[in-house]
């Protein structure tokens, strides 16, 4: 809680299995400490990070498209007294999933989960102001970055070129 | 005393005003002048036609397929004509690291703006010439 | 003021066209002279960076990322990186680990002075504009020496650094250092000692240390609270010289109101932020120790990674800038690249620091955070 007691990983994984019995906790290398989350819990548990972790740094909020409308939604928190980067998983489902919002506990990550859910249409259930962020109004809707989403390759056909090598096969490429 | 200080302050800014009035410009009248170039300047490609083996690792390299490559147009045993698109180059230097028979270099000619875009479109004859020397002096320097 | 206009709210776009406004818009909402509320907008530089990325093999991906902050190049480049190092288990000769250190403080400095010439002219002292960007020309010269470009310099490659330092390089760095050693405590002086300087930002933007925790603030808004926070000494990176030598994280902490910072407490930090990295750049310039610039084996281990998630972090001039790195089996390019730029948050947290203010402080508040549109527009 303080400066001078630091709770390592494993000692607060631990606490939130206490808490939260379907929480899975596993602390990893680099000072990481990796947990998932079932999506209605995630609120519990980030309260949790907010009142036992005094120094709770929140580094990002972002998803991840597994395909096959599966998504990850990965929240990302450092605490300096603790040396430990508390990585949060929440695995959803379906086209439009849902998560809670935990824009009110942390202010900082409001925009985060505005970036989602433009990017990739996870909805932040109670988001105080889910509007468009970054993209502009045309692209409402699409999630750009969703496998799913086929990019503009109309420059390329213009200069009557292709890239030398459809690189990507699994790696990334929508096409 | 907040005179004093005051005054300190005026001479010690005037010492730097003075400074600055001293010494030489940092601007250069650019047409006429030009500063000199780093021995690394990433500046436009130069295609060395004899040494090249048409191996396509530069094409490779391109993270923004600048580069395209032209097989069946052979002046000597192996090699291959070369076309730049500089409205897409970056100069990230990684086709020059990427050629393994000193074929690619960058030159110091880091001034090619064009009034037509098509200009930019580099074909064989133009990337392996030099129209310029990249190291002259060029005109006076003014002061 | 009469009693009708506090009744009436005026909005005012700030930017895209201000001068200060360099690439974002605000839209404030005034009650006579004062903000009560304020809505950042971003997206004018939105480049899709983290959709780029997966459609570039992993050598490639730094250009990108340098490319989102070209002030702090060597440092924005960084965290890709040290993401693919760390899936593809790459080792760094100790020689890159060094020149890579001093090069990320040097740029470190220079985006500073670029700060500071910056803040300096939105505040409306023009003076002070020219003189840090003349400094600031020494280290362009030696990034140019060393890369071959001024800004995007494309240093860092998995495994290592694409150029070797030489003589000149070491001596056009030590032009840098010495003219900027010599002239920024005068210049500083000079500024803070300026009663209108001190007018302007006293008391402007102030927040205590748990609000900037919480709207994710990092870096210098955050030290000069007096939380020693910074990852170059909480997580020391293996493929970093940062632990080759002894120094101190500096910290402003204020006097009259601890555990808090307005903007002067955010503009001490800076210069103490920069009079840290010339002691680390001199304090490790002696220790570059010789042997390769970079893993031989680097280039075919970086062609094809193996299946893996990575987390890159570095301390960048404005705060933590991360990337989150996903790969599957055999992929040349990523899956899912995300990155955090430090900024994204400082120009969030506008939305709660400006309303009280006056409009005229607005741009005081946003210059203090030391936002870059390239970090949070991406």
């Amino acid at each position: 809680m303080s400066e001078d007691t630091p709770i390592s990983g494993a000692t607060f994984g631990r606490q939130i299995v206490n808490k939260f019995p379907d929480v899975e906790c596993t602390p990893k290398e680099d000072g990481i400490l990796e947990c998932i989350v079932p999506a209605d819990k995630i609120r519990d548990v980030v309260g949790m990070i907010d009142e036992e972790i005094a120094d709770a740094f929140p580094e990002s909020v972002f998803g991840v498209d597994l395909q096959e409308d599966k998504f990850e939604v990965i929240y990302i928190f450092w605490s300096r007294t603790n040396r430990t980067q508390y990585h949060l998983r929440v695995s959803l489902e379906g086209s439009n999933p849902e998560v809670d919002t935990i824009s009110d506990i942390f202010p900082g990550m409001e925009w985060h989960e505005r970036e989602t859910w433009e990017m990739f249409g996870i909805n932040f259930k109670d988001h105080p102001d889910l509007r468009l962020l970054l993209l502009p109004e045309e692209l409402e809707g699409k999630y750009p970055l969703r496998k799913s989403f086929v990019t503009d390759r109309s420059r390329l056909k213009e200069a009557d070129r292709t890239p030398p090598k459809p690189k990507p096969t699994e790696g990334g490429a929508s096409e | 005393m907040g005179f004093f200080r005051n005054l300190g302050d005026i001479f010690q800014i005037l010492r730097h005003v003075f400074r600055q009035v001293m010494s030489r410009p940092f601007t250069y009248f650019y047409p006429f002048e030009d500063r000199e170039y780093p021995e690394r300047t990433r500046g436009r490609h130069i295609h060395v036609r004899e040494k090249c083996t048409a191996c396509m690792q530069c094409v490779r390299a391109c993270p923004n397929v600048a580069i395209s490559i032209d097989k069946s147009d052979k002046h000597y045993e192996k090699d291959a004509a070369l076309f730049f698109d500089y409205t897409r180059c970056i100069f990230c230097g990684m086709c020059t690291q990427a050629c393994r028979f000193d074929a690619l270099f960058h030159t110091k000619v880091v001034d090619i703006s064009e009034g037509e875009r098509e200009d930019l479109l580099y074909g064989p004859d133009k990337i392996e010439t030099l129209d310029r020397d990249p190291l002259e002096w060029r005109g006076r320097r003014f002061r | 003021m009469s009693p009708d206009i506090l009744d009436e709210t005026t909005e005012i776009w700030f930017g895209p066209q201000h001068v200060s406004a360099h690439g974002w818009a605000a839209k404030l909402t005034l009650v006579g002279d004062f903000v009560v509320e304020c809505d950042p907008n971003a997206g004018y530089f939105h480049r899709s960076a983290e959709k780029c990325l997966e459609f570039r093999n992993f050598r490639q991906g730094a250009l990108i990322m340098e490319r989102l902050c070209m002030l702090e190049a060597f440092l924005a480049e960084y965290p890709y990186v040290q993401a693919v190092e760390k899936i593809a288990g790459l080792e760094v000769p100790e020689r890159a680990k060094v020149m890579r250190t001093i090069m990320m403080e040097a740029s470190r400095i220079h985006s500073l002075q670029f700060w500071w010439g910056q803040f300096s002219a939105e505040l409306g002292l023009f003076a002070m504009l020219l003189w840090p960007w003349v400094d600031r020309e020494f280290f362009l010269d030696a990034f140019e020496e060393l890369s071959g470009s001024r800004h995007a310099v494309s240093y860092s490659t998995p495994g290592g650094v694409k150029y070797d330092f030489n003589d000149k390089v070491l001596e056009k760095l030590d032009i840098a250092i010495a003219r900027f050693e010599d002239r920024m405590p005068v210049m500083r002086d000079m500024l803070m000692g300026s009663p209108t300087f001190r007018a302007r930002t006293e008391g402007i933007g102030q927040y205590t240390l748990k609000q900037g925790l919480k709207f994710g603030l990092s870096g210098p808004p955050i030290k000069a609270c007096g939380l020693p926070m910074d990852l170059r000494k909480d997580a020391p990176d293996p493929n970093l010289a940062y632990d080759m030598i002894d120094w101190e994280v500096p910290v402003t902490e204020s006097e009259e109101h601890p555990g808090e910072s307005d903007a002067y407490d955010r503009m001490v930090q800076r210069f103490r932020e920069m009079e840290t990295s010339v002691e680390i750049i001199r304090k490790l310039l002696p220790l570059v120790p010789e042997g390769p610039i970079v893993d031989p084996k680097a280039r075919g281990k970086s062609n094809r990674l193996p299946e893996g998630e990575a987390y890159g972090r570095v301390e960048g001039t404005r705060g933590i800038s991360t990337l989150w790195l996903k790969t599957t089996e055999k992929a040349q390019t990523p899956y899912r690249a995300k990155i955090r730029g430090p900024c994204f948050n400082s120009y969030y947290s506008l939305k709660h620091l400006v309303p009280g203010a006056k409009f005229a402080d607005f741009i005081v508040v946003f210059g203090s955070l030391d936002p870059y549109p390239g970090w949070w527009d991406r």
